[in-house]
């Protein structure tokens, strides 16, 4: 099955809700998400900044996105949900809807919630989940396709022989959002890169050396300073840095 | 970007409550009504540890007027991600609520916990407060915010002398 529609929800939680948030998130939402057809690919902690919540959820088309949220957010789960989830979000609109460049994309190794489970239930899977990381560049306008090409020649091979794991690349989707109750970012201009690393420290490290290689190769592309999100993943999270059973 | 924090390992923070303990405990007549009569009552702790200290588990009795009450507590410390999760439940519960959650501060060594629960069909927040600790007693206070953190009203108190 080939993922062809990616948001990158960022949630601003209550002060101190962040953990229950996960555990009520984790236990009440992910199977019934996957049941309406929506792919629940990545879960995280937003390092440095406690009370926010990132996930990724992901759609085969913008059809079956739109069916699958009418058919959720009018449900009985959400229904049943929605005021306590509610009381611990102050704002959950921060949201970029984006397509992947390459349609096999497989941003999760194979795993998903369901294979994650399973090895977690039987202590198969290493806890220790590493670092991803998400950078969103933005591009004068006219410049985006440029960007694209001075890094995936100039940028990808530097990468590959530093072992920075680029897990997928992404733009953003442009079609109508065709379920207006959540607003999504839809920036014609904006190009995404999301990769791995072993850990916060391996990840923190390698990023720094490399960064005055990307603002050289990248730098003058730029519209504006790129924003980046350090995301530690949860123990139930398909993206991770290693997905390898113990 | 912020800078990396080294993460201290917290996964001993409350091996200072092991062992057996006394208690004098204050608990509000009423919750978030404004009310401020207190009652008043004895109690008799005692805490031991599991899988070699991430585990920290105590059964508590209080002495209350209508005969003793016990409760156990169950924190369980998160390696990957140094939060402690508090699990409460008392004679008659019939199943853990959900968690408490929250870390010791290492600069004033205060230890603060939260949850949040509906009450007269709203949700609230609910705080543990684990101050003033020495190696022959410490203070432990249960608190509820209507108001998303703003105020709070503490609502149980208990201060603990060592026995053993």
């Amino acid at each position: 099955m080939s993922l062809n529609v990616f948001e990158i929800r960022n949630y601003l939680l209550q002060p101190h809700m962040t953990e229950h948030f996960i555990d009520y998130f984790e236990a009440n939402f992910i199977r019934t998400l996957e049941a309406e057809n929506m792919h629940v690919l990545g879960q995280f902690r937003l390092i440095g900044e406690p009370d926010h919540y990132v996930w990724i959820r992901a759609y085969e088309n913008m059809d079956i996105r739109r069916d699958a949220l009418f058919g959720f957010y009018d449900g009985p789960v959400w229904k049943q949900h929605r005021t306590t989830t509610n009381s611990m979000i102050i704002d959950s609109d921060n949201v970029h809807l984006l397509r992947p460049l390459d349609a096999s994309l497989d941003l999760t190794c194979g795993q998903t919630s369901a294979t994650i489970a399973a090895a977690l239930a039987d202590a198969s899977i290493s806890p220790h989940t590493g670092l991803i990381a998400v950078d969103f560049y933005q591009a004068h306008p006219g410049q985006r396709d440029d960007l694209i090409t001075a890094f995936q020649t100039e940028l990808m091979p530097i990468y590959l022989s530093e072992d920075v794991d680029v897990r997928g690349s992404f733009v953003a989707e442009m079609s109508q959002n065709t379920f207006p109750r959540h607003p999504a970012f839809q920036n014609e201009h904006e190009f995404v890169v999301i990769t791995a690393y072993e850990s916060e420290d391996q990840g923190r490290a390698i990023r720094s050396q490399l960064a005055p290689t990307v603002t050289q190769i990248l730098g003058s592309y730029f519209s504006a300073p790129t924003e980046s999100l350090l995301l530690s993943p949860t123990l139930r999270s398909p993206l991770r840095y290693s997905s390898s059973i113990v | 970007m912020t800078t990396a924090q080294p993460i201290r390992d917290g996964s001993h923070d409350f091996d200072f409550f092991l062992g057996k303990w006394k208690s004098h405990n204050r608990r509000l007549r009423e919750r978030l009504a404004g009310c401020t009569e207190w009652d008043e009552f004895e109690g008799t702790s005692e805490a031991c540890t599991m899988l070699g200290g991430e585990v920290n588990f105590d059964e508590v009795v209080w002495q209350r007027e209508n005969g003793p009450v016990h409760g156990i507590t169950f924190r369980l410390y998160d390696q990957q991600n140094h939060q402690w999760r508090l699990y409460w439940a008392a004679t008659g519960s019939g199943y853990l609520d959900i968690p408490m959650i929250g870390s010791f501060d290492e600069k004033n060594g205060i230890g603060k916990f939260y949850a949040h629960e509906p009450h007269n069909g709203k949700f609230i927040y609910s705080r543990y407060v684990w101050s003033n600790i020495t190696p022959t007693s410490v203070r432990w206070e249960q608190a509820f915010s209507p108001d998303g953190g703003a105020t709070w009203e503490t609502n149980l108190t208990t201060d603990f002398t060592r026995v053993e």
